[in-house]
């Protein structure tokens, strides 16, 4: 029953609409990356390598 | 400034993790060097069934993907989210269990697998108990990621941790979809979906496997691992971000790429390919994002293995997800799909992204929770070199058989018939390139021994610091948005983060699978689908069991080759129809030996040519790669779930009567009776094998097997020209 409805329907939306939503979500994301201030942009950047000298390494411990 | 606190980030869990993965890594790619042998020397399996090529092909996969890339994802990912969230993982008690489990999943597959027990299905092998294993082992997984993150103290949440996040939201979407079935025993299922909508499924699920086990998490440990070894930032976080949403949107869209001049609506193979096109950019971008982070440091990757090991790696992602979207338009599919082309191009993946970034991370990542330095950088540079070279060894060759190969598939003589009619004179042909690729592989698993030795001995060097402390303050509660308190709302962002993540592949999902629906199954007028009768399923069963679609397709292409090829007297290529009953489907998606969706259909295919055929291939095409299947000529059919088998899919939907089940076993003999008289009509007595029973042939389970081959593509013939 559906396949009778669906394919008298025309269905060539379906192939466009995944495009148009991609699109839309697309421009969104630049929007919002673009807008994003500077100094947090920098702050998330370095977030890997904070901690590297946070512990001296005469405070590793072994076995605990 | 508030107080810092202090606690300690778990390193036994990682160092646990790799320690899998590099045994998982050794294990998987020795029996993939074995697996290439096999195709030199068929004889190497020794003639042993649980070690012939289609059955331990998948150990060679899973082991691969699942255990030493997933195991290698584990240690990273728990490595970095400590550091990335400052706090120590959520619970001590869940990474174990996850780590126990996880490693048990794979010793039921490293069982069930070399066993037969297996759903045929590519990636997704495994049978109903261990996927169920599976899903609470993951879920586990997620439980402790997300609640690491609930108690951290950085705020905000680094790009690793968003893939990390998609990762674990798609993978638990498409296990569960793939993996509905309906058992019929305590280890053994069929599918819920059947023909052209399983295969959909079904490669929706591959692409995606590839896409979110072997890409997404790793480029994850690209953002954290690629920085941390070269010290400096990511080149552009923005780019990240933008790399992040536009991949995890694409790729779940792009899964009907594998299904051209397949029964599909043109419409969704078309979509396919304009996504996966779509993909290159995102990709290239992340791959420009991890190049250009070295930018001014090309000298230290001059000097530095592990920087190499991850210049290669991200080179090698920027060519597989470049030569990935080439080869989803539709030109370039009819020569690539089926031949080696592909593995070529999954092994520039695997062997060059998953396997060098893994190399990297961990000679980068280990000697420090040992709290040592890398035992040899010399080693590891000849590690590189010789990795680096098996990579070529490996994938050239293989290229240039696909090439080969499809080129004479297609050939014509002037007078309009195929040039090479013995699909065995274009695999001769080939066979050359297979040892080159086997010296590649030799070449590639040499470099993983030095490895092992070098991380090894750096172990023994150094100690493992289990328990590594680390301070920093707690997460700042005292801003407050929106009348609730900040504590709260940052606590939510995990989870709203991955209901997001969550939102976007649920719609490309359903825009990927709604297809199923519009695909036409219809049966013409004067044809008839017959379901299997209960030998034919027997045989069937037998053929999932040994693995036979890991060589064989079913699959004729509207290709005048191909029609030309496997169905000469109709030049009837493969209908969606046709496959309606089939559950699991057996397109396959590599064509070692020729097609077989017609088999039934050959003039010269006679019982006793099966017969011959099936225990000794080289007895009858002299130059034949197959191997033999001697044990089926002693071991006999088991009846014991043949009710259950009918039951099922009859709920399922194929039409057998209410209460066949009762007579199948009756139906299944006097059809094996059948099979046995025009096999003695073709065969004297002193042609039979010493070792068969004569007199019990038509328990065999030979004799199901080859009702099942001469049944297959038979439906094409209308009845009453039967
Ligand atoms: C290692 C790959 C490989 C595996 C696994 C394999 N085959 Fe083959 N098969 C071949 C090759 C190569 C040929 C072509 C040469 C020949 O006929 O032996 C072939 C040919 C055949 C043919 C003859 C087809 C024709 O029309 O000429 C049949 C039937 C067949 N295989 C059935 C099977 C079955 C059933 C299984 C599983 C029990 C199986 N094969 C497993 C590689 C394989």
């Amino acid at each position: 029953m559906y396949k009778k409805l669906l394919e008298s329907a025309d269905i060539e939306w379906m192939a466009i609409l995944p495009l148009i939503i991609f699109v839309t979500f697309f421009v969104v994301v630049i929007i919002r990356v673009v807008r994003s201030k500077q100094s947090f942009i920098d702050k998330m950047a370095n977030l890997p390598l904070e901690d590297d000298d946070s512990v001296p390494a005469s405070s590793l411990e072994s076995d605990n | 400034m508030s107080q810092k606190e202090q606690f300690y980030y778990d390193n036994e869990i990682v160092r646990k993790f790799a320690l899998a993965s590099i045994v998982f890594g050794f294990i998987g790619m020795l029996v993939g060097l074995w697996i290439a042998l096999e195709l030199i020397f068929p004889s190497l399996n020794l003639n042993l069934p649980f070690t012939t090529f289609g059955r331990i092909r998948p150990l060679h996969t899973n082991a691969v993907i699942f255990a030493f890339v997933g195991n290698a994802i584990f240690a990273g990912v728990y490595y970095s989210i400590q550091r990335l969230l400052k706090t120590r993982l959520f619970s001590d008690v869940l990474s174990n269990i996850h780590f126990w489990g996880w490693q048990l999943i794979i010793l039921a597959a490293a069982i069930t697998l070399p066993l037969g027990i297996t759903s045929s299905y590519e990636y997704a092998e495994l049978e109903w108990p261990i996927d169920i294993a599976i899903a609470v082992i993951w879920v586990i997984f997620g439980i402790n990621m997300i609640g690491t993150m609930i108690k951290r103290r950085e705020a905000h949440l680094y790009v690793a941790i968003w893939f990390y996040i998609a990762t674990w939201v798609t993978v638990t979407l498409l296990h569960v979809v793939n993996n509905l079935e309906v058992p019929y025993s305590w280890i053994k299922s069929y599918p819920l979906f059947a023909g052209v909508q399983a295969a959909l499924v079904q490669w929706w699920y591959g692409h995606n496997a590839v896409a979110f086990f072997l890409t997404t998490p790793y480029l994850g440990l690209m953002y954290y691992f690629l920085p941390k070894a070269a010290n400096r930032p990511v080149y552009s976080y923005r780019l990240s971000i933008i790399h992040f949403w536009s991949l995890i949107f694409l790729y779940i869209w792009a899964g009907p790429h594998h299904l051209l001049y397949s029964t599909l609506p043109d419409w969704a193979q078309s979509l396919g390919t304009v996504f996966s096109l779509m993909l290159i950019a995102p990709s290239w971008g992340g791959m420009l994002n991890g190049l250009l982070t070295l930018r001014g440091a090309w000298d230290r990757v001059a000097n530095d293995p592990i920087l190499k090991f991850m210049v290669v790696a991200v080179t090698a992602y920027g060519m597989s997800t470049f030569e990935g979207p080439m080869l989803s338009i539709k030109s370039i599919n009819a020569i690539s799909h089926f031949t080696d082309w592909t593995i070529a191009h999954v092994h520039i993946g695997t062997l060059g992204w998953n396997g060098f970034l893994t190399f990297g991370v961990f000679y980068w990542m280990l000697p420090r929770i040992f709290g040592t330095k890398l035992h040899s950088v010399k080693l590891a540079n000849t590690h590189f070199w010789i990795g680096t070279l098996g990579i070529l060894f490996y994938s050239i060759p293989l290229y240039w058989a696909a090439w080969t190969q499809n080129l004479m598939w297609e050939q014509f003589t002037p007078d309009g018939r195929l040039t090479h009619s013995e699909f065995i004179q274009t695999v001769t042909q080939i066979l050359p390139m297979y040892r080159m690729r086997a010296i590649g592989a030799t070449l590639y698993f040499t470099g993983l021994l030095i490895f092992m030795y070098n991380i090894f001995v750096t172990m023994k060097n150094g100690k493992i610091v289990k328990n590594e402390l680390a301070e920093a303050a707690p997460r700042d509660n005292k801003k407050s948005y929106t009348g609730e308190t900040a504590h709260r709302l940052l606590e939510r962002k995990p989870i709203r983060f991955t209901v997001w993540a969550l939102v976007a592949v649920a719609i490309g999902g359903m825009i990927e699978i709604i297809p199923m629906l519009f695909v036409d199954n219809e049966v013409p007028k004067n044809l008839s689908v017959e379901p299997y009768t209960p030998l034919e399923l027997t045989g069937r069963d037998i053929f999932i069991r040994e693995g036979c679609v890991g060589c064989h397709s079913q699959m004729i292409r509207p290709f005048r080759s191909e029609v030309e090829r496997y169905d000469p007297d109709n030049k009837e290529y493969s209908k969606s129809w046709e496959y309606i009953y089939d559950r699991p489907f057996l397109w396959g998606s590599k064509r070692t030996g020729p097609d077989l969706h017609r088999e039934g259909l050959k003039t010269t295919g006679t019982e006793s040519w099966h017969f011959g055929h099936m225990y000794d291939p080289r007895s009858m095409i002299g130059q034949s790669i197959m191997p033999a299947y001697p044990w089926l000529y002693t071991k006999t059919i088991d009846e014991s779930t043949l009710k259950h088998k009918i039951n099922v899919l009859r709920m399922l939907g194929t039409p057998y009567p209410e209460g066949y089940e009762d007579i199948a076993s009756e139906d299944l003999h006097a059809q094996a009776k059948q099979v046995v008289a025009a096999l003695k009509s073709q065969l004297d007595e002193k042609d039979f094998p010493a070792e068969v029973d004569i007199n019990n042939l038509e328990n065999l389970e030979i004799i199901a097997l080859i009702a099942y081959l001469k049944d297959l593509g038979t439906d094409i013939i209308p009845k009453d020209k039967k």
